[in-house]
């Protein structure tokens, strides 16, 4: 018996590092390295477009958190993932249990028309919103104004435009997270509802304590990821705000400001801290959701 | 198990077959030359392709072809930002003088040869400033361009105005009359579209030309100390009454504000009285309101004196084009510049004739005429070649909207003037972020 | 694979209320970019707004189909993104269940240092991976377009996340009985896995078809552009031209779609846990 267990502990170990080998030497070509090059460059003061560097320690970081631009994108930055992540993710569990429990007909028809705002690309898509909420033609001012409500300058001021970019990230997120819910769904064994029914548990009884728990892997799964998605939002508030036509500020956010000091000021330096702080903030977060799901 | 097998075997050889499909295609040994140019200005790409390519073929036989590969400006600066330092570059480039700086400065441009340097000398010589840097001249202006306004001709005779206005003052008082609201108050139609924000150099840009020059001011000034190191030109009274105009437009006349509809597509759908915009909005203006009665004129006259800016298109050779292309790619660029290929430009882009020799305005169509006519006061001003330029442009035009919605301002001759010593900080910053700086 | 005892109460029904809502926001602005796609530039910005346009324009399809590039810019999306996709799903497939059901020295290491490499915005270390790749000698090929994106950390996380579920008792049973690892891999975990598989093959050719900064950098000739660099190029530069870019917006959706449309069947038909017996 023994020697058969080490038998079977020395086959897996050849398959784990068969696998892992080769995808870790590409990690660390396409990944690691660039990423460990940006966190070195972040110590440096140096132009995109130059090779002369010098050192200069934690100049950048004091830099950008002493900028006001820098804290206006995080702040930009956080509000519109913490109302794009909760509301997907909500909206996302809602509609893939409509979907899977599909008690009307033709649920598979409206699976695929929720997840079609998936897959168009993010730059029409905010177009197609702002076209909507534009101060002079859009529907919805339109439809407030039916309803004897003024019409509202969605677009041209930044305490007011966030909520049409929130709009968009939801928009395109919820069938995202629909589709990945739904398979998690799937995957909640039939018998532990039979015999829950057997006890006689209600609806919500059995949503509280057997369908929640047991998507417990994919709903932390999904908050993560579309968390780290949005920490990096960027088209949809560039879009949305940018252009000759819209008027107001652009709405910065982290992602914009790591571009602009990269690609507009070719301050590599600062663009590399600024990406520091972000990995430093988002990793964090992602720690304490993990942490808070396993209690 | 088979068809897997053949699945997996067509996979691998989509990806084994660029491998041999995506080298190098020049064909070592065969004369054929092909010359690449990349630019940002989709009007220039048919000029390029339908006169300039065929004469210049017709030249040089065994040349088969110049591509175009155009790209829009964001996408451009992007690809400007990669492709300079790791040396993967067209023949020749066509890159506005602002943007071109800092790949200038930094060396990635051949200096021209007397051949260029000799037509360089018969354009006008304010242009000769925006490619002129330590003693030396690099690139050649392909497309230069001013500023001038748009007027509704309609509008006008409907609000009683009979005389294109030719001062500022008379400006705001036709677009005062111009102005439309509706029962609510909201503007319908504004009397003169305001660039409030939306890409930030381009608000600057027209700050700076609309606010700043005709006050006699400019965004820099040259250090009288110490020569090609600058500092903020408006932190004094031309500043002020920039800064102080702009804001009497929005919350005292009211001739625009922050919702409207804006620039030359509010223009072309009468959604504006006045517009200011370079002259090749002239061919946005015709396609999307062909049925719109405008003019064109000079930039009115400000406070203190009359000016536009004149801002390029130049052609350049990258330092790291291939050498073999190099003498062409300057053949090439002396055609497009020289004064023949000009005329050609300025008839189809209405683009400005950069030759002293001829009259910029005869080449345009006649509602343009009036916008080419210099007349005899105006002051034209070029970008000198310095490093600080853009992120000075970028920052001032990130912070002038939110200064521009402080109604309260328009009342408060102090906080404008703390404003503009804050506008003047933002660019001072710039400078010194570039060593450039000085009192 | 339906529920067998069924009570749907009033609330059940209520609640498919908040559904068609959601539905119908989903649903109109693409209904709105459809009708638009279909409109002249004079009458997308007509006054009154008509709804659906008064004759059916299709200059705006004309001018994609007609650009002289166009079958090339498609071509080398499909290559790009079919590939990374293949290659992407086949590596996380792997690596996930590795880290989901293995356990060996340094896994936790391993994998926080897969999940940090999301957190980095890709704008940021694009410089770097930039000068690898051209000095592979990669700039105008498919290699250089694929290279970044055959890895993938979202779908090792996403398969990791999901092969966790499959019962620890299935595999063991399969290997007392003599499977080797390669066999339990291919015979019991990838089609327990397959609705996950699908929705990743989907996800991540997704990702691909609308990458647009990487292929803008690799490719400095316009055969190697892709398709959503290549519809940009058609926008005019004073003005948004809403007809053509929601045209073409439309074209682009078109093979998303129909991927997705093909596996669904495996998305909804994935084998429950307990539809097998161990």
């Amino acid at each position: 018996m023994n020697i058969l267990k080490n038998k079977q502990q020395r086959t897996d170990f050849i398959f784990v590092m068969s696998v892992l080998i080769p995808i870790m030497v590409l990690f660390t070509i396409i990944r690691f390295i660039p990423i460990l090059q940006t966190f070195g460059v972040s110590f440096f003061k140096k132009s995109m477009i130059r090779p002369e560097r010098s050192f200069i320690g934690f100049e950048n970081y004091t830099y950008i958190l002493k900028d006001k631009e820098f804290i206006r994108s995080l702040m930009n930055t956080l509000f519109i993932s913490f109302f794009s992540v909760t509301l997907s993710v909500v909206f996302g569990l809602f509609l893939a249990m409509q979907v899977n429990n599909a008690i009307i007909k033709g649920m598979k028809f409206w699976q695929a028309v929720l997840f079609i705002p998936v897959i168009v690309s993010m730059v029409p898509s905010t177009l197609m919103w702002k076209m909507l909420f534009d101060y002079n033609f859009g529907v919805v001012n339109y439809v407030l104004n039916v309803i004897g409500l003024r019409s509202i300058d969605w677009i041209n001021n930044e305490s007011i435009v966030r909520w049409p970019i929130v709009i968009v990230g939801i928009w395109k997120e919820m069938g995202y997270n629909m589709m990945i819910f739904f398979v998690g769904l799937k995957a909640v064994p039939h018998e532990l509802y039979e015999s829950a029914d057997i006890d006689g548990a209600t609806k919500s009884q059995k949503l509280w304590y057997i369908t929640l728990p047991q998507i417990k892997p994919i709903t932390l799964f999904i908050t993560v990821m579309s968390f780290i998605k949005f920490i990096k939002v960027f088209t949809q508030a560039f879009v949305m705000t940018s252009g000759s036509q819209s008027s107001g500020n652009i709405f910065k956010t982290l992602v914009y400001y790591i571009y602009q000091q990269g690609f507009t000021f070719h301050s590599m330096g600062r663009a590399s801290a600024a990406s520091m702080v972000l990995l430093i903030i988002v990793f964090v977060l992602t720690w304490f959701q993990m942490r808070l799901s396993k209690d | 198990m088979r068809k897997k097998l053949l699945f997996l075997l067509l996979i691998v050889a989509i990806m084994v077959t660029p491998l041999f499909a995506g080298g190098d295609s020049e064909k070592a040994g065969s004369k054929e030359v092909k010359l690449t140019l990349w630019n940002s200005s989709q009007t220039m790409v048919e000029w390029y392709d339908e006169v300039v390519t065929p004469a210049f073929k017709e030249m040089y036989p065994e040349v088969t072809d110049v591509e175009v590969l155009y790209l829009p400006i964001q996408d451009f600066v992007k690809k400007l930002a990669v492709a300079l330092p790791s040396g993967d570059v067209p023949d020749i480039m066509e890159i506005e003088d602002s943007w071109a700086t800092p790949y200038l400065t930094a060396g990635y441009f051949d200096p021209n040869t007397p051949e260029l340097n000799r037509i360089l000398d018969q354009m006008r010589p304010e242009l000769k400033n925006t490619v002129t840097y330590k003693g030396k001249t690099y690139g050649v202006p392909v497309a230069p361009f001013h500023e001038l306004f748009f007027y509704n001709l309609d509008m006008m005779a409907e609000a009683g105005i009979t005389e294109i206005p030719d001062t500022m003052d008379e400006v705001i008082q036709a677009a005062v009359k111009m102005t439309k609201r509706d029962a609510t108050g909201k503007i319908e139609r504004s009397g003169f579209s305001m660039r409030l924000g939306g890409n930030p150099s381009g608000t600057s840009q027209k700050f700076w030309v609309l606010g700043l020059l005709p006050n006699g001011v400019d965004i820099w000034e040259e250090s009288k100390t110490q020569p090609g190191k600058y500092h903020a030109g408006f932190d004094n009274e031309g500043g002020y009454n920039a800064l102080k105009m702009y804001l009497e437009m929005l919350y005292k006349y009211e001739v625009d504000d922050f919702a409207s509809m804006k620039d030359t597509e509010a223009f072309a759908k009468e959604r504006t009285a006045i517009n200011m915009r370079e002259p090749s909005a002239a061919v946005s203006i015709e396609r999307q309101g062909p049925n719109v009665n405008w003019v064109a004129a000079p930039m009115p006259v400000g406070n203190v004196r009359r000016a536009t800016f004149l801002i390029t298109l130049n052609l350049y050779v990258p330092k790291d084009s291939p050498k073999a292309n190099k003498d062409l790619a300057r053949k090439y660029i002396e055609l497009a510049t020289s004064e023949k290929m000009q005329d050609n430009n300025a008839i189809n882009r209405a683009g400005f004739h950069p030759y002293t020799s001829v009259d910029p305005a005869s080449f345009v169509q006649d509602r343009l005429k009036p916008g080419f006519a210099m007349p005899d006061d105006m002051h034209i001003i070029t970008v000198p070649v310095h490093n600080a330029y853009d992120m000075a442009q970028v920052k001032l035009g990130e912070a002038l909207p939110n200064i521009l919605k402080k109604a309260e301002l328009v009342n408060d001759p102090e906080g404008i003037k703390r404003e503009v010593a804050y506008l003047a900080s933002l660019v001072n910053d710039a400078y010194a972020e570039f060593d450039e700086y000085a009192e | 694979m339906k529920m067998n005892v069924r009570r749907n109460t009033g609330v059940d029904y209520i609640l498919l209320i908040p559904f068609f809502l959601l539905v119908f926001v989903a649903i109109f602005p693409l209904f709105w970019m459809l009708v638009t796609s279909f409109k002249t530039p004079e009458e997308f910005s007509a006054i009154p707004l008509t709804v659906f346009p008064v004759n059916w324009f299709k200059g705006n399809y004309i001018k994609i189909f007609t650009d002289r590039y166009f079958p090339r810019y498609f071509l080398n999306s499909v290559v790009m993104a079919s590939v990374v996709t293949v290659v992407a799903v086949a590596s996380s497939t792997f690596v996930g269940y590795i880290f989901a059901k293995f356990k060996f020295p340094g896994k936790n290491i391993f994998f926080y240092a897969i999940l940090i490499t999301i957190m980095v915005p890709f704008e940021s270390f694009i410089v770097p991976l930039f000068g690898f790749v051209r000095n592979m000698n990669a700039m105008n090929s498919y290699w250089g377009l694929i290279f970044p994106s055959v890895i993938s950390s979202f779908g090792i996380f996403f398969i990791r996340q999901n092969m966790e579920q499959i019962p620890d008792a299935l595999l063991e049973a399969a290997k007392i009985d003599g499977a080797g690892n390669y066999y339990t891999f291919f015979k019991i975990v990838v089609p327990l896995s397959i609705s996950a598989i699908s929705v990743l093959s989907i996800l991540l050719f997704l990702i691909e078809w609308s990458s647009y900064l990487w292929p803008l950098l690799i490719a400095t000739k316009r055969e190697w552009f892709v398709l959503e660099i290549g519809l940009t190029l058609l926008q005019d530069e004073y003005f948004i031209d809403y007809g053509v870019m929601m045209a073409g917006c439309a074209v682009a959706m078109i093979p998303v779609f129909i991927l997705f449309l093909f596996f669904r069947r495996h998305i909804m038909d994935g084998i429950a846990m307990t539809g097998i017996k161990g």
